[in-house]
C-alpha cells in the first residue's frame, strides 16, 4: 500500500487555547481509520481541518502529494477530500439522484467517477434514489450522505458520527457498507464515532486523542490494552 | 374592479421582480440587501441618460438591465463577499452601500425626477371595459418573461441547481465541491439584472430619481417575508397577492393609507402562516 495522506504537526489554537495540538499520522489506500477520544478531545476540530472548513493554526494535510489543507470546503471536496456530517445533511426537497446529479456535475475531470447505481447497490440502498430524501428513514438518509460524498470522486472519506441513531443491525449494515467502500473503491476512510461496538470491529487502526495530541496508535486490540486509553477513554464509557 | 386588478397585477409583477432578487441573495448568503434600492437607481439612470441621448429604447432598456447586474455584482465583491462570516454586520453594511449607491447618483444626475420615455407612451390597450397603457403591457410581459427565465436557470441548468442547493444547506452544498464565491456573485448577478428590469419598469410609470425605489423596496421587503424568506415561488406568489390588496385598498378604501394594506396583510399571514404563503421551515429557492 501507498501512503495516501499525510497529516503532519497540525495545531489549531482558539484564541490561547490549542483544540488540537501536534497531530501526525498518515492513512493509506483503501484502509480505514476509526477517531476515537473523550468529547472536547479535538476530534471534530481535526475532522474539520482534514475537511478544509478550518484551517490549520500549524502543519500540513497532503493529499497525493498535494497541501490539501485550508483552503476551504469546496477545495477540500474537489481534491479528493469528502466528508459527511454528524447530523443529516440532505437536500430534503430533491430526490438523491438529483442530489448525486449536482454532486457528479462539480466533479472535476481527473477524479474517479462511481454511477448513481453503482454508488446505491455499494452503500445498500438500492431503490431509494427517486424517493424524496425527506421520505427516507434516518438511516437511508445516512447512507445516502455517504453516497453524496462519494459522488464528488474523493480519495478520502471523512464519516463524522455515521453510526448515531441506529440500532444494531442498522449499523451492522453501515460497518459492512463502509468495508466495501474502502475495499471496492480504494477509498481511505476515517471514522469518528463513540459507538465502540461499531468502530472497533471496522477499524483497521484506531487514532486515540485526548486532549488535542495522539495519545495512542495501533489496532483496536493493542488500543483496548493500552492503559492510557483505557484511563482517559474507554474505562470511562 | 376589473381595471383596479390589472393595475394591481402590474404592481405584483414589479414588487415580484424586485422581490425575487431580494429573497435569493438572502437564501444564499443571509443578507437583508437594502442596497438592492440603490443598485434599481444606478440601472434606472443609464436608462435614462440613453433614451435622452436618442438611443431605442430596447437598446436603452438593455443597458439598464446590465448596469442593475454590474451594479450588484460590484456590492458583493468590494462589500457582502468579506463579511459572510459576520453576519451581524449585514444589515449595517447593505444600508451603507444603499446610502453610497443613492448618492452617488445623486451626485451624478442631481435630486430632480427625470420621466423616462418609450415608444409605447401613446399606446392604449382596451379590452372588456379595462384600459391598460402600452407601457405597463410591456412591462408586464418583460416581467413576466424575466421570470420564466430565472425559473429555467434554477430548474434547468447546474449552476441554478447550485444555487438552490446553497440555499437549502451552505455546508451541505460545499461538501459537494460547490464554491461558494461562484454562488455568490450569481445570486447577486441574477437579482441585479432584475433590478434592472425592474427600473425599466419603474422609470417610464413613475420617475427616474436617486430615491425612485425606496418605498418598493420597503413593499418588496413585505412581500419577501409574506412569501417565506428564501422562497422564489413565494416572492412571486405574494408579490402580486400585495400588488392586488394594495390597489384593491386604494381604490376602495383610501389611496393615502395604500402601503399600510400591505402591512395589514403582513401581520395577518405572519399570524395565520408564520413561515409565509410558500415558506417551510427549510429555506428553499425554487
Amino acid at each position: 500500500m501507498t501512503t495516501l495522506l499525510t497529516v503532519e504537526g497540525l495545531v489549531k489554537k482558539f484564541g490561547g487555547v490549542a483544540a488540537v495540538n501536534g497531530v501526525s499520522f498518515t492513512l493509506d489506500a483503501g484502509q480505514i481509520l476509526g477517531l476515537i477520544g473523550p468529547n472536547g478531545s479535538g476530534k471534530t476540530t481535526l475532522l474539520s481541518m482534514l475537511a478544509g472548513t478550518l484551517a490549520p493554526t500549524e502543519g500540513t494535510v497532503t493529499l497525493e502529494g498535494k497541501t490539501a489543507s485550508g483552503r476551504g470546503a469546496h477545495r477540500a471536496a474537489r481534491a479528493g477530500i469528502a466528508r459527511t456530517f454528524q447530523t443529516t445533511r440532505l437536500f430534503p426537497t430533491w430526490t438523491l439522484r438529483e442530489s448525486l446529479r449536482l454532486a457528479h456535475g462539480e466533479r472535476k475531470d481527473d477524479r474517479p467517477f462511481w454511477s448513481d447505481e453503482e454508488l446505491a447497490a455499494l452503500l445498500g440502498i438500492d431503490g431509494m434514489l427517486d424517493r424524496p430524501c425527506a421520505s427516507l428513514t434516518s438511516a437511508a438518509q445516512r447512507l445516502s450522505m455517504i453516497a453524496l460524498a462519494l459522488a464528488t470522486g474523493p480519495r478520502v472519506l471523512l464519516l463524522d458520527e455515521p453510526a448515531v441513531g441506529m440500532d444494531r443491525d442498522e449499523a451492522g449494515a453501515l460497518a459492512e457498507a463502509v468495508r466495501r467502500v474502502a475495499g471496492e473503491l480504494d477509498v481511505a476512510v476515517i471514522v469518528v464515532d463513540h459507538n465502540m461496538k461499531f468502530l472497533m470491529p471496522l477499524a483497521q487502526t484506531v487514532l486515540v486523542v485526548a486532549a488535542g495530541k495522539v495519545l495512542a496508535t495501533g489496532t483496536p486490540e493493542e488500543n483496548r490494552s493500552d492503559k492510557a486509553v483505557i484511563a482517559s477513554y474507554l474505562g470511562g464509557a | 374592479m376589473s381595471q383596479v386588478l390589472v393595475n394591481g397585477v402590474f404592481l405584483g409583477c414589479l414588487f415580484a421582480v424586485v422581490a425575487v432578487g431580494l429573497t435569493l441573495v438572502f437564501g444564499v448568503m443571509e443578507v437583508p440587501n437594502f442596497a438592492h434600492a440603490g443598485v434599481i437607481v444606478m440601472a434606472a439612470y443609464p436608462t435614462w441618460w440613453a433614451t435622452d441621448a436618442g438611443a431605442p429604447f430596447a437598446l436603452a432598456a438593455l443597458a439598464g438591465v446590465a448596469a442593475g447586474g454590474v451594479v450588484s455584482v460590484i456590492t458583493e465583491v468590494v462589500a457582502y463577499r468579506w463579511i459572510i462570516d459576520k453576519p451581524w454586520a449585514a444589515p449595517a453594511v447593505a444600508l451603507g452601500l444603499m446610502l453610497v449607491l443613492q448618492n452617488t447618483a445623486l451626485n451624478m444626475y442631481g435630486g430632480e425626477g427625470r420621466s423616462l420615455d418609450t415608444p409605447y407612451d401613446d399606446v392604449l390597450l382596451e379590452f372588456a371595459g379595462v384600459s391598460l397603457s402600452g407601457v405597463k403591457a410591456a412591462l408586464i410581459v418583460l416581467a413576466v418573461l424575466s421570470l420564466i427565465a430565472l425559473h429555467l436557470v434554477l430548474s434547468r441548468t447546474s449552476l441554478g441547481r447550485a444555487m438552490r442547493a446553497v440555499a437549502q444547506d451552505r455546508e451541505a452544498a460545499a461538501m459537494l465541491g460547490i464554491p461558494m464565491r461562484r454562488q455568490y456573485t450569481l445570486a447577486f448577478l441574477i437579482a441585479g439584472l432584475l433590478a434592472g428590469v425592474a427600473a425599466v419598469a419603474y422609470g417610464p410609470t413613475y420617475q427616474v430619481s436617486p430615491y425612485m425605489a425606496d418605498e418598493v423596496l420597503l413593499s418588496a421587503f413585505v412581500v419577501v417575508v409574506l412569501g417565506g424568506l428564501g422562497s422564489v415561488a413565494g416572492a412571486v406568489a405574494g408579490g402580486l397577492v400585495l400588488g392586488v390588496v394594495e390597489s384593491l385598498g386604494a381604490a376602495y378604501i383610501s389611496s393615502a393609507y395604500q402601503s399600510a394594506f400591505g402591512f395589514l396583510l403582513l401581520v395577518i399571514v405572519l399570524v395565520l402562516r408564520p413561515g409565509g404563503l410558500v415558506g417551510t421551515n427549510a429555506r428553499r429557492v425554487a
